[in-house]
């Protein structure tokens, strides 16, 4: 009776699972499947009949010698560190501030959900205005108030790729806020009130009591914040187009360049699989996290 | 229950067969003897850039359901869009589009792959000039060569016709107290410039500071000599090509050999780089957009743009500058010059309605059509319009058509998108001063080695 509980449950188990992994290999398996078949081959779609050249790991040869993969790979992993490391120190402090103060925090934390829930190529293009050396509102505060600020914010690398870091800052630090507020508020007080008995000051608290607690929330949330960035694609295409030059050409808008503009079908599916394993990569950290049952 | 949802299921079945068999009817012929009428209650799909030509078409598509029948079902996409959509719709071979509209560099990639049809069966064909109005030697012909000719076959008809021009502020060049301190200071008259030497010591003469004096009133920003389009973009590769030619360079030498980082191409590039002081801060971030926002402004003195910003910078509702504009030609030293810019229409291999898509582009191609477009700010792609005394008084119109005569086209070679792309990188990187002109030049040589490797030399583009 009991065998035959068990082998209805695996039934249902797997016909629950079969639906599952049906939809997925449709959308994702199978698309993943051509698209590592498609880096095995020349396809262009300006060489004729390329579609059918075997080539087998030519593309893979080709794209760990390119020194347009490893800069784009290079300015991906600065934007990477830079916006998601920022992104948390924001969300750190203003995820405190709010915790402190009740009156802000009601006031606040649907206000800063409005930059994640703005489309990125919109994103993109409100700071293309803002930042228009003629007539963008940044323009005209650091004219008006002397600011120390440059005013062409795309005419050198460097200064192109920062800007870029701060819209990332601006669009996804409330992001981190709003887990880091969640976190803090679940930290039972009792801890505090233990620390306050043995006469820690704030810092002490900070330091052993809140950054202790919170470090797990801190790590998945910049494993999945870092996951998303490494795909950025929309504010640097729509912002700077990359440039000027290469500057701000990241991992995912090379590949697209490569797809769409040069019509190399084939070397951008093998973009696609490196960038592929990368995140697989990071996913199977972020994946450890969450099982590791200290957190 | 089961019955139920068996019933369900029988009136759905019954009205989707309903439904398809209305929908056969509707491809009735509605009136078989007229030849006008033959396809109607198709459905064309057509997809063009979102763009003023593009909506002014728009306006005009009812008349064209209304002679003939046929539907059309335009879809719209921003420059950068429309030929991806395109090129996945060809890859796809599923018909997606009767019609498409495409810049005229890709006509070879899209002969070569066999992606769009010839129209020379249509123009052969006792059928050809169904439509009242349309005439195939009112074309003008330097732009049907462009857009539609690929290896003496005809593929395609021109459609929104654009070439690059010289606009300047005519009220300060024509500014008495500006053209005696020109010439104190320069030495010769304030004219257009007929040389490259010239147009620099206009921008320089021009740029100035806010409080200084513009044609004897004081200036409440600063004003620049130039406008450029520096964005790693086709616009940068576009404007630069201009001073490419001008100068003597070239991509190919008359042997198809490739001449990209000769001596004439690097003084062009040190030039471009050069003028770029004389232009409203952040090149680096423009194209034609924020070119024709500058010289709308009223904060630049000149520029070399395409001819159809010309419209919106005379639309009095858009631009500080409307009537006070001048155009003419770019200066030409080696030789004259005019970059081409325009689209052409195509009919996809893999169409499913190409004589229907045949009539509609016989349809644009009426005097009647283009007129009309032209009286929206469009520019024509027919002599007759051209010559049309109704325009005539248009600022831009005469200094279009010298242009037109004048026009040299980007090479169409299948290669050409990959090589574009290698020019925006590089030339972005020279305006940006990450690399010398020459560095920059020596760069694009060696992207276009591997680019070219099988189809050099290049005789045909």
């Amino acid at each position: 009776m009991k065998t035959r509980k068990l082998l209805d449950y695996r039934k249902l188990a797997f016909n629950f699972h079969f639906a599952a992994f049906f939809v997925l290999s449709i959308v994702t398996l199978i698309p993943l499947a051509y698209t590592f078949r498609l880096s095995l081959f020349d396809y262009q779609l300006s060489k004729p009949g390329s579609l059918n050249i075997f080539i087998g790991l030519k593309n893979y040869k080709v794209l760990f010698t390119d020194p347009g993969f490893y800069k784009s790979l290079g300015i991906t992993l600065i934007y990477v560190i830079s916006s998601v490391s920022l992104e948390m120190v924001v969300g750190i402090i203003l995820s405190l501030i709010l915790h402190q103060i009740p009156f802000l925090r009601r006031m606040f934390s649907s206000m800063i959900l409005v930059p994640m829930l703005i489309a990125p190529l919109v994103i993109g293009l409100i700071f293309s205005f803002f930042t228009n050396p003629q007539f963008g509102l940044y323009t005209h505060l650091v004219t008006k108030f002397k600011l120390p600020l440059p005013i062409v914010l795309l005419d050198k690398p460097v200064k192109a790729l920062v800007t870029l870091i701060i819209m990332d800052v601006w669009q996804w630090a409330p992001y981190m806020t709003l887990i880091f507020l969640a976190g803090l508020q679940s930290i039972e007080g009792e801890y505090f009130e233990a620390a306050d008995i043995d006469g820690c000051n704030g810092w002490q608290k900070f330091w052993k009591i809140t950054m202790p607690l919170l470090k797990p929330i801190i790590s998945v949330s910049v494993l999945l914040r870092a996951m998303e960035a490494l795909k950025e694609f929309d504010k640097p295409y729509i912002y700077s187009g990359g440039g000027p030059g290469n500057a701000t050409e990241v991992i995912d808008l090379y590949t697209y360049r490569q797809a769409f503009s040069s019509f190399k079908f084939s070397y951008a599916s093998a973009l696609c699989v490196v960038l592929f394993v990368l995140l697989l990569i990071l996913g199977r950290i972020y994946q450890k996290f969450m099982m590791n049952k200290d957190l | 229950m089961k019955k139920f949802f068996m019933l369900i299921l029988f009136v759905t079945i019954l009205s989707m067969s309903l439904y398809a068999g209305g929908a056969g009817e509707k491809k009735v012929k509605d009136d078989v003897s007229d030849p006008l009428k033959q396809f109607s209650g198709v459905t064309l799909h057509m997809i063009a850039e979102q763009s003023a030509p593009t909506d002014s078409l728009k306006t005009l598509l009812p008349d064209f359901e209304k002679m003939t029948g046929i539907k059309v079902d335009l879809e719209t996409a921003p420059y950068d869009d429309v030929v991806q959509k395109e090129t996945l719709a060809f890859a796809s071979g599923q018909g997606m589009y009767d019609v498409i509209s495409a810049p005229y560099e890709f006509l070879g990639n899209m002969v070569e792959n066999g992606y769009i049809q010839s129209i020379e069966p249509f123009l052969n064909s006792p059928k050809v000039g169904l439509v009242p109005g349309f005439d195939k030697n009112d074309f003008v012909k330097k732009l049907w060569d462009a857009c539609g000719e690929w290896k003496g076959k005809l593929y395609g008809t021109p459609a929104n016709p654009c070439t690059m021009f010289f606009g300047y502020r005519k009220d300060v060049f024509e500014n008495e107290i500006e053209k005696k301190n020109f010439k104190s200071k320069y030495g010769y008259e304030l004219e257009i410039p007929a040389t490259w030497k010239e147009y620099k010591d206009m921008a320089e003469f021009f740029t100035r500071k806010r409080g200084e004096n513009l044609a004897g009133v004081k200036l409440t920003q600063d004003f620049y000599g130039v406008s450029m389009s520096g964005k790693r973009h086709p616009a940068m590769v576009f404007e630069w090509m201009n001073y490419m030619w001008s100068f003597g360079g070239a991509i190919f030498d008359e042997k198809g050999n490739l001449v990209i980082d000769s001596k004439e191409n690097e003084a062009a590039l040190s030039y471009y780089v050069d003028l770029a002081k004389y232009a409203p801060p952040g090149v680096t971030s423009k194209t034609w957009d924020e070119q024709t926002t500058e010289i709308q402004q009223g904060i630049v003195a000149m520029a070399i743009l395409f001819n159809d910003c010309a419209p919106s910078i005379e639309d009095e509702n858009e631009s500080n500058v409307a009537g006070k504009m001048g155009y003419g030609q770019i200066p030409a030293e080696a030789m004259p010059v005019s970059h081409f810019g325009g689209w052409g229409f195509y009919i996809p291999s893999d169409s499913k309605n190409a004589e229907a898509a045949w009539l509609f582009l016989e349809w644009y191609n009426t005097p009647k059509v283009q007129s009309e477009l032209a009286r929206q700010g469009i520019f024509p792609c027919l002599t007759s319009t051209y010559n049309d005394p109704e325009f005539a008084s248009i600022p831009y119109w005469e200094a279009s058509k010298d242009a037109y005569d004048i026009c040299s086209s980007r090479p169409r070679i299948p290669e050409w998108n990959n090589m574009c792309e290698v020019m925006q990188l590089e030339l972005s990187k020279a305006i940006a001063k990450e690399k010398s002109p020459k560095a920059a030049l020596a760069s694009v040589n060696s992207a276009f080695i591997p680019i070219l490797q099988d189809v050099l030399p290049v005789l045909y583009q």
